[in-house]
């Protein structure tokens, strides 16, 4: 017999106790941004919250703590979004009067986007190996 | 019958099983089958079918989304695992992200405009870049369609979970941690899921340009509706 793998109830437990400061943080993240005013979600600011924290001495043991809902949630992330993807549904009316040029803008800026991020991302990269 | 078709375990049940089913036909092709866009559509044909209007899904399937604020928070872990690279990084990736994300916002209301859309179109598309969650808390803000803003950030991110790994090798960038942060800016959640089938590194990079570009892009938006470079929604 193992040790190092946690009995079933222990398991989940640990996911519980990682996705109940998951959700503590996102909330106060909202709670922090509607009493601000900021067009910002809340849940973005409890990332940037929770990045910070990784990055100090205590990210080891935060890690430790919230991995077993995170190795849940992550996966899960795009599922998420199809509900809001199907609000497409009730839009057919501002979608459809300019199809292909909305589809063409779409392609365009995520092109120019992921296109210029690469290309800095190679160049910078050359001159710090140059340096 | 209606009933049960308007309850919270109708949808959640329907887009569970869709994606359990959308993942299974994702394995012909990754690029024809992403996930997120057959369910989308299989799902929207079911309810247009059933006669369920959008509310009713949109009200039952809020059980699933409530997970939505968690699972952003949960993306600090991957990127905790790849700290040493982040590190090695950091100014490339603030800059790279930043630059990438202005050049995106940039072509956006500049086609847009060109291309003759409407005003508010153009508004709403424009934090495009910010993955959903973001763009419709731009809107709010803005007084823009929220809808809007969150539904062409998601097909933005479904072109680029579709055909950004492919295009980028076509290009030659084949680095994992370049191709990571490019199909972060660019294709925010659902491209950042598509980077972690590819690998960790890719995955975990691509979190990184998420979150800086969720930072970036509604400031550039505040700014450039402040300077009158972007119609008010």
């Amino acid at each position: 017999m193992t040790e190092s793998k946690p009995a079933p109830s222990g398991r989940a437990s640990a996911v519980l106790l990682g996705l109940a400061l998951f959700f503590a943080i996102s909330l106060g993240g909202d709670a922090v941004t509607t009493a601000l005013g900021i067009p910002f979600p809340g849940a973005v600011l409890g990332l940037l919250f929770v990045l910070t924290l990784m990055f100090t001495p205590a990210g080891a043991r935060l890690e430790r703590v919230l991995a077993p809902a995170a190795d849940i949630l992550v996966p899960l992330l795009p599922l998420l979004l199809v509900p809001l993807a199907v609000g497409a549904m009730g839009l057919f009316d501002v979608l459809g009067r300019q199809p292909w040029q909305i589809i063409c803008v779409l392609f365009a800026g995520w092109l120019i986007a992921a296109l210029v991020t690469a290309c800095t991302m190679l160049v910078m990269r050359r001159r710090t190996s140059d340096a | 019958m209606n009933d049960l078709m308007h309850s919270p375990a109708f949808a959640v049940t329907l887009t569970i099983g869709v994606w359990v089913c959308a993942l299974q036909l994702q394995r012909l092709s990754k690029v024809l089958f992403n996930p997120v866009l057959t369910s989308t559509i299989v799902i929207i044909t079911a309810l247009s079918i059933l006669g369920v209007p959008y509310t009713a899904y949109r009200d039952g399937a809020s059980a699933l989304v409530v997970l939505l604020g968690p699972a952003i928070v949960a993306l600090a872990v991957p990127v905790r695992r790849h700290r040493r690279l982040v590190r090695a990084q950091a100014p490339a990736l603030l800059i790279a992200v930043t630059l990438g994300s202005i050049a995106g916002i940039a072509t956006t209301v500049l086609l847009a405009t060109w291309l003759g859309l409407a005003d508010a179109t153009t508004t709403a598309l424009a934090p495009k870049h910010a993955t959903s969650a973001v763009s419709a808390a731009v809107m709010s803000v803005v007084g823009g369609s929220e809808s809007l803003a969150a539904v062409v950030s998601i097909l933005t991110g479904i072109i680029g979970a579709a055909i950004g790994i492919p295009l980028l090798r076509l290009l030659r960038i084949t680095d994992p941690s370049v191709t990571g942060v490019a199909i972060g800016v660019s294709s925010h959640a659902i491209g950042t899921a598509r980077a972690f089938d590819e690998g960790a590194t890719e995955g975990a990079m691509a979190v990184v340009g998420l979150v800086i570009a969720a930072i970036v892009v509604p400031v550039v938006i505040m700014v450039m509706l402040l300077t009158g470079l972007l119609p008010t929604g």
